[in-house]
């Protein structure tokens, strides 16, 4: 029988670097922003770096770290209001402002798709994240953010209504 | 249909992959019949696929590489207590770059002056009172084209309120942190960054290097997360008054 080390826990370290991809991608849609999902994802590991003692082994890493860069999204955002500044929420997709219309056609559909993310409001935006793109369920996704299932699927329907109304032009229901 | 009575319900469900075999079988056959439900189901599939396709990239070797750097870091400063004399900063403090950097900008040599338990005395009337009634991000006007911005109030772990401020303009520009007890508000730690022509021949240090000294100070203090607007209103609206728990 080939010796294994059950006895060693997975090391943490690692599991931070495997997770960084998924990661990144949450922040990038939280931030609104490569440069700030960048900033978001650092900011995230070092938090959970900080505090490691607190993670529990047994739950998952994933949703302890999105947990936490949620939170200081949440904490930034509030910080970026009270110092009375503005980010540019729609860096990302290069859309200026909220009048999107009049320039979608000039966009490529990865553009287009990307701006529709980012002008979701949060909670939507954080349900696409973890539900479409990191294909969470509806219970772990309702468990991450402390809200009733129903609410995570009204939640979606709405996002997903107001993306197909940006990407397609539809009213999100034909 | 378990207990999803709308068309979005429904379709949230299957495009999620929440409706087992029967359920899906029942929707798909619905679908025939409501070509309307059915184009919608397949412009949020082709949706979908193409945001997946979107926010599909790979992680900027940057980040990898400060992301490890963070980790080295920690490994090697796992013992609690023990201050890392590098920029080992937590997490959230690099929110508060682009206000140092505010300050840097303005400087092109740096004296680093860290003042533990400078008393309250000492520090100007105008910068206490500036410090006492303004919101974070709102700048007060010191006079002689000087200025003082309360960047955020946290709460340091001996229960004392905490702000981090920049000022701006003159030889005292910079940015610190200071502390209030009952009465007066103590300096805990400042970054001296004067104009250049004032100070040519000073030790230039590298600006990530200098806010290691304000990092310093955060973890001496034990500083929690910063309050939110709500908490720092009801305090400056409450001259300081402990937030009742």
């Amino acid at each position: 029988m080939m010796a294994r080390r059950d006895d060693a826990p997975p090391d943490l370290n690692d599991q931070i670097v495997a997770l960084l991809p998924r990661l990144r991608r949450f922040c990038v849609v939280m931030a609104r922003s490569r440069d700030g999902g960048d900033d978001l994802c650092q900011a995230t590991v070092e938090r959970a770096l900080s505090r490691r003692h607190l993670f529990d082994p047994g739950t998952r890493l994933d949703s302890w770290m999105y947990r936490i860069a949620q939170n200081l999204h949440v904490d930034r955002a509030r910080r970026v209001k009270t110092r009375g500044q503005e980010i540019d929420v729609d860096e990302m997709a290069s859309v200026k402002g909220d009048d999107g219309v009049r320039i979608v056609e000039q966009r490529s559909a990865l553009e287009r798709a990307r701006a529709a993310i980012a002008r979701l409001p949060d909670d939507q935006r954080a349900l696409m994240a973890l539900v479409v793109f990191d294909g969470k369920s509806y219970g772990e996704a309702a468990g991450l953010l402390d809200i009733p299932i129903g609410t995570v699927m009204s939640r979606l329907a709405r996002a997903r209504r107001a993306i197909d109304a940006y990407v397609n032009g539809t009213d999100g229901n034909g | 249909m378990g207990d999803w009575t709308t068309d979005d319900d429904r379709l949230m469900a299957y495009l999620d992959g929440a409706m087992d075999e029967v359920q899906m079988a029942a929707f798909e056959q619905e679908l025939e019949t409501r070509p309307e439900l059915a184009q919608r189901a397949e412009r949020f599939t082709a949706n979908d696929a193409l945001l997946r396709q979107a926010f599909d990239e790979p992680v900027p070797t940057s980040l990898t590489a400060s992301v490890q750097a963070a980790i080295a870091t920690a490994s090697a400063t796992a013992t609690p207590g023990i201050v890392a004399s590098n920029d080992n900063r937590p997490g959230w403090r690099r929110w508060q770059w682009p206000a140092l950097g505010a300050a840097a900008a303005a400087a092109a040599a740096f004296l680093l002056v860290v003042l533990p338990g400078m008393t309250g005395n000492d520090m100007e009337p105008a910068v206490v009172a500036m410090l006492d009634d303004l919101p974070s991000g709102q700048p007060g006007d010191l006079g002689k084209g000087q200025t003082i911005t309360p960047q955020l109030t946290a709460i340091a772990a001996d229960g004392r309120y905490c702000r981090e401020f920049v000022r701006n303009g003159g030889q005292s520009a910079g940015t610190g942190i200071a502390c209030r007890d009952a009465r007066h508000w103590t300096l805990e730690a400042f970054i001296n960054a004067p104009a250049a022509q004032d100070a040519p021949d000073q030790i230039r240090t590298a600006g990530g290097k200098d806010s290691s000294a304000l990092d310093a100070a955060y973890t001496r203090l034990g500083m929690s997360d910063p309050l939110g607007k709500e908490e720092e209103d009801m305090l400056l609206s409450t001259e300081w008054k402990k937030i009742g728990k």
